[in-house]
């Protein structure tokens, strides 16, 4: 933008100013003192003017900008004169064709050549209205991306919500459909056993086999039934646990005591070393269920040496570890120990029985009801060793399930 | 004659507590439901009950709670249950039963643990 006139010795010297500062990188510079103007070429184009009639004066620069942006221009020239630094701001520009830009200004100061009373005002400005309406654009996108996102995952929140519903409901039904399997079971294994105990009369050999081996499948019948109701609960987090004050000695007996008759006809040594004196608070019946399913395990995988129960306090922590000297586990095996309905194949699978749940439910009964957890080192040919590692003392209610804990 | 009173709703489970008493010289008094229970105790003072937790009507707890309450601490209840909850064992016990046994019953234990409850026998109670 030319200046009004260029003849006279303060156009002059401000035009030097003007270069200097082009120089420096800026597009504009006000003169403050006489009120002018210099404008880049690129300047004239954001704004839009003709450089023959424009005056480039400051007011006629205030008229082109948005009535409601002039505040943040007004703001950065008073924090300018003060001497501040001015932050990068954005302002609209109303062009003479109704048009509109947005424009950055950036690096805006003001200069005080020494010794002379002028002041000029200095500074870069860029037409960002492209940039703005990509970024608008984009925010809109963002913004509905954002939407979509937050939908989906209220989805499958709901979603997840109800299978977690559905499996709890799952697994009451079936604690409640085995409970009604129960019934019928003890009224059947009362009569065969009564029969068997000859109560109604002599029985022969050959009757007394039979009755047997339907005494032995209702048993077995029952435990699964058990076992499964046991699971059940657990996962609809509606097991009731009842913790105690107990000793670990007293305990570890009650559970060798449970599996000394397997024990004497199996012929197997029977070693244990329980520290003394270690009381425990938590669910005698449930931790009792574990050594014995362990114990009873060792005794039915074990041809010949021994088993033991091992067991020492750490901390707030307990130890338990049974070990046996019997048919061990083939590493491909060990990841499927603690899963429902998995039995392993091995040569004493058939005459040992089980329900295929007894370790399942161990876990089960480790994690959610003991506090603790259970791993197992094994080495085939030469035994297992399983280790449970358990709370001294747990929280008399645990959270259960959304329903659990009721009574 | 030592007189028991048996409390069952299952059929089954009422015929072989009963076979088994029988047997072994009890003479048996059988109720359906809690309240015919009751009503059965308070009339024939037996010398012991039978009572299963489950009933159709009101549940052995309460069964309990009413012969106590009637007939004071002087007649043995061994209560039965095949709902293996602790909750309901401890109910029992804080209730006044005397013996809890969970079904299935042993029936090679079940008269010699009888027998230790209603005194006839001294060795400690097994259940």
């Amino acid at each position: 933008m030319s200046p009004r006139s260029v003849d006279d010795e303060e156009t002059r010297e401000f035009l030097a100013r003007a270069e200097a500062l082009v120089h420096l990188g800026r597009n504009w510079v006000w003169d403050l003192s006489s009120d002018r103007i210099y404008w880049s070429d690129e300047m004239v184009r954001i704004y839009g003017v003709d450089p023959e009639t424009f005056d480039g004066r400051g007011a006629s620069v205030a008229r082109l900008v948005h009535p409601e942006d002039v505040w943040k221009r007004e703001r950065a020239i008073t924090e300018a004169l003060a001497g501040k630094r001015v932050e990068p701001f954005e302002y609209r520009v109303i062009r003479s064709d109704h048009s509109q830009r947005v424009v950055l200004v950036q690096e805006m100061q003001l200069d005080r050549p020494p010794g002379g009373k002028r002041a000029y005002l200095s500074g870069v400005l860029q037409d960002v209205t492209e940039r703005k309406e990509l970024e608008e654009q984009l925010g809109y996108l963002n913004a509905e991306l954002e939407m979509r996102v937050r939908a989906r995952t209220a989805e499958l929140e709901q979603a997840n919500l109800r299978l977690q519903e559905l499996d709890r409901l799952k697994s009451m039904f079936i604690a409640t459909t085995s409970h009604e399997l129960r019934t019928p079971l003890n009224s059947i294994i009362g009569f065969i056993s009564m029969t068997l105990q000859g109560l109604s009369g002599e029985l022969n050999e050959e009757q007394k086999d039979n009755l047997s081996r339907a005494y032995g499948s209702a048993l077995h019948l029952l435990s699964l039934v058990t076992d499964i109701i046991d699971i059940s609960k657990i996962e609809a987090g509606k097991t009731e646990i009842f913790p105690e004050r107990l000793l670990l000695e007293e305990v570890a007996a009650e559970a060798v005591g449970a599996v000394e008759p397997q024990l004497r006809a199996s012929g197997l040594a029977l070693e244990v070393e329980v520290p003394e004196g270690v009381t425990l608070f938590t669910d005698r019946k449930r931790l009792l269920q574990c050594l014995i399913n362990l114990l009873g395990n060792a005794v039915k995988f074990t041809e010949k040496g021994r088993v033991s129960l091992k067991a020492r306090a750490d901390g707030d922590r307990v130890e338990l570890s049974v070990s046996d000297t019997g048919l061990g586990i083939a590493p491909k095996d060990l990841c499927r120990l603690f899963h429902p309905f998995e039995r392993l194949e091995s040569r004493l699978r058939v005459k040992a029985g089980g329900t295929g749940l007894g370790l399942y439910l161990t876990r089960k009964l480790c994690s959610d009801i003991l506090q603790g957890s259970i791993s197992v080192k094994s080495r085939e040919g030469e035994g297992s060793c399983f280790t449970m590692l358990i709370a001294r003392e747990i929280a008399p209610v645990r959270e259960g399930g959304s329903e659990g804990r009721k009574r | 004659v030592t007189k028991a009173l048996i409390i069952e709703d299952h059929p089954d489970n009422m015929v072989l507590i009963g076979r088994l008493l029988e047997k072994s010289g009890y003479q048996t008094l059988r109720a359906s439901s809690g309240l015919e229970g009751f009503a059965l105790a308070c009339q024939e003072r037996p010398d012991f009950i039978i009572l299963d937790v489950q009933l159709p009507d009101i549940d052995g707890g309460e069964v309990l709670c009413k012969i106590r309450a009637k007939l004071g601490d002087s007649i043995p209840v061994i209560a039965m249950t095949g709902n293996a909850l602790a909750s309901d064992r401890e109910r029992m016990l804080a209730a006044g039963c005397d013996c809890y046994i969970e079904k299935p019953i042993d029936t090679s234990r079940i008269i010699s643990q009888i027998r230790v409850v209603i005194g006839e026998c001294d060795e400690p109670p097994v259940c």
